[in-house]
């Protein structure tokens, strides 16, 4: 024979058996004595009151509770967007700015102050009239020529990271092999 | 809520000498208006809590300060930490009030926030089981003094022995066996399943049981 189980017992003890326990409970004694034992307990547990503190006690709590809510930081009640106050939004802010200024360094190098020209780019002669004598390099120059660094940068001309790689790859095998001579060629020039 | 048929259907016993236990009827179930005004009311304080009332929120610790009070003793069995848990437990109200959602009554959202408080000191601290105010004052005129003292002797019994649960299974024998809440509702404070909290409380009764049966 299967005796009740646990949550069966239980309703039993509260009264809430259903069918099956029922008729189970009529035949099972074994199950009968336990309903029964479980009951004494309860009644038992039941009989421990709280003992009623003094009259005064209620409204010394609602005091209590009252004055430690007034003592709170903000005083009012925490509204649903409270997490979006200045305290927690600025430590944010700055991990994120911080963050930004690491990824940008990291993926650029090493910076370099764009005032000091390095020893090789003071050697490097003027492009433009470097180039005088190639045909390409004269076109280029004729549209360039007259557009410096910041209307360029104005126009929205910017180099970004990793712009010159892709542009090498995008190149023909001719057009690399070109750029390689032209390369060359300025980089005896600027030898000397 | 299937299990709502419970609370009604709790039956108040009356004990004779020899434990031997008759059924003398059921326990009144609250009316369901009166249940409805009450959630109604305690909705509409908390409206007026978040709209920046701070009478309504000392209108809602003066509805349920007893039951938290309860609750708390319950836990720790002594006035001062249950006054002090209590406190913990309206500020926290008062601090997550923002959070209620109203899909259950403010009286168990408030269990739930209390259970929490206590479980926390107790699990931190181990209670003094015995209590400053056991002793009961016993009317010699209608009362055999023996048997005051032999109850008092039990209650401290009982009282040591639902100290010495595990946490869980006290949480669930204080709420259903003192507070009459639904097997549900104890679900939902304790974040566990209706038979998970049947399976608690068997248990709960079951150890103190035997921790009873230890008592010299």
């Amino acid at each position: 024979m299967t005796h009740l189980t646990p949550a069966e017992l239980v309703d039993a003890v509260e009264h809430t058996t259903g069918a099956v326990p029922h008729s189970h409970l009529a035949a099972c004694e074994t199950c009968r004595n336990e309903v029964a034992r479980l009951r004494d307990v309860l009644f038992a547990s039941r009989e421990i009151e709280v003992p009623e503190p003094s009259p005064l006690f209620w409204d010394h709590l609602s005091s209590r509770v009252r004055t430690a809510i007034a003592d709170m930081p903000a005083g009012r009640i925490p509204s649903r967007a409270a997490w979006l106050q200045w305290k927690v939004l600025a430590p944010l802010g700055a991990l994120a700015l911080l963050v930004l200024v690491l990824a940008t360094v990291m993926t650029r190098g090493p910076l370099t102050s764009p005032l000091e020209p390095t020893p090789q780019s003071a050697n490097y002669p003027n492009p433009a009239s470097a180039a005088s004598g190639d045909r390409d390099w004269e076109v280029v120059s004729e549209i360039v020529g007259s557009v410096d660094l910041d209307q360029a940068h104005e126009a929205g001309i910017v180099v970004g990271p990793g712009d010159v790689d892709r542009a090498a790859l995008e190149l023909s095998a001719a057009e690399q092999q070109e750029l390689m001579r032209l390369l060359k060629t300025e980089m005896e020039k600027a030898g000397g | 809520m299937g299990d709502e048929s419970a609370v009604g259907l709790w039956a108040s016993f009356a004990v004779a000498p020899g434990w031997k236990l008759k059924v003398i009827g059921s326990k009144p179930a609250a009316a369901p208006a009166a249940i409805d005004d009450e959630r109604s009311d305690d909705a509409s304080l908390v409206t007026r809590c978040l709209q920046g009332e701070r009478d309504a929120f000392d209108a809602i610790v003066e509805r349920h300060r007893r039951a938290v009070y309860q609750v708390c003793y319950r836990f720790v069995n002594n006035h001062e930490d249950a006054s002090d848990l209590s406190q913990e437990t309206f500020v926290r109200a008062w601090r997550g009030l923002s959070r209620f959602k109203g899909n259950a009554a403010l009286s168990t959202w408030l269990y739930r926030i209390a259970v929490n408080v206590c479980l926390n000191r107790v699990s931190a601290k181990k209670p003094e089981t015995e209590p400053i105010e056991t002793d009961r004052f016993v009317d010699t005129q209608t009362e055999d003094p023996g048997a005051g003292v032999l109850r008092d002797e039990r209650a401290a019994a009982v009282r040591r022995a639902i100290a010495a649960l595990p946490e869980k299974q006290r949480a669930t024998l204080v709420l259903r066996a003192y507070h009459d809440l639904s097997h549900q509702q104890i679900a939902d404070i304790l974040g566990s399943s209706v038979g998970a909290v049947k399976a608690n409380f068997f248990h709960a009764l079951n150890n103190l049981k035997k921790i009873l049966g230890r008592e010299p």
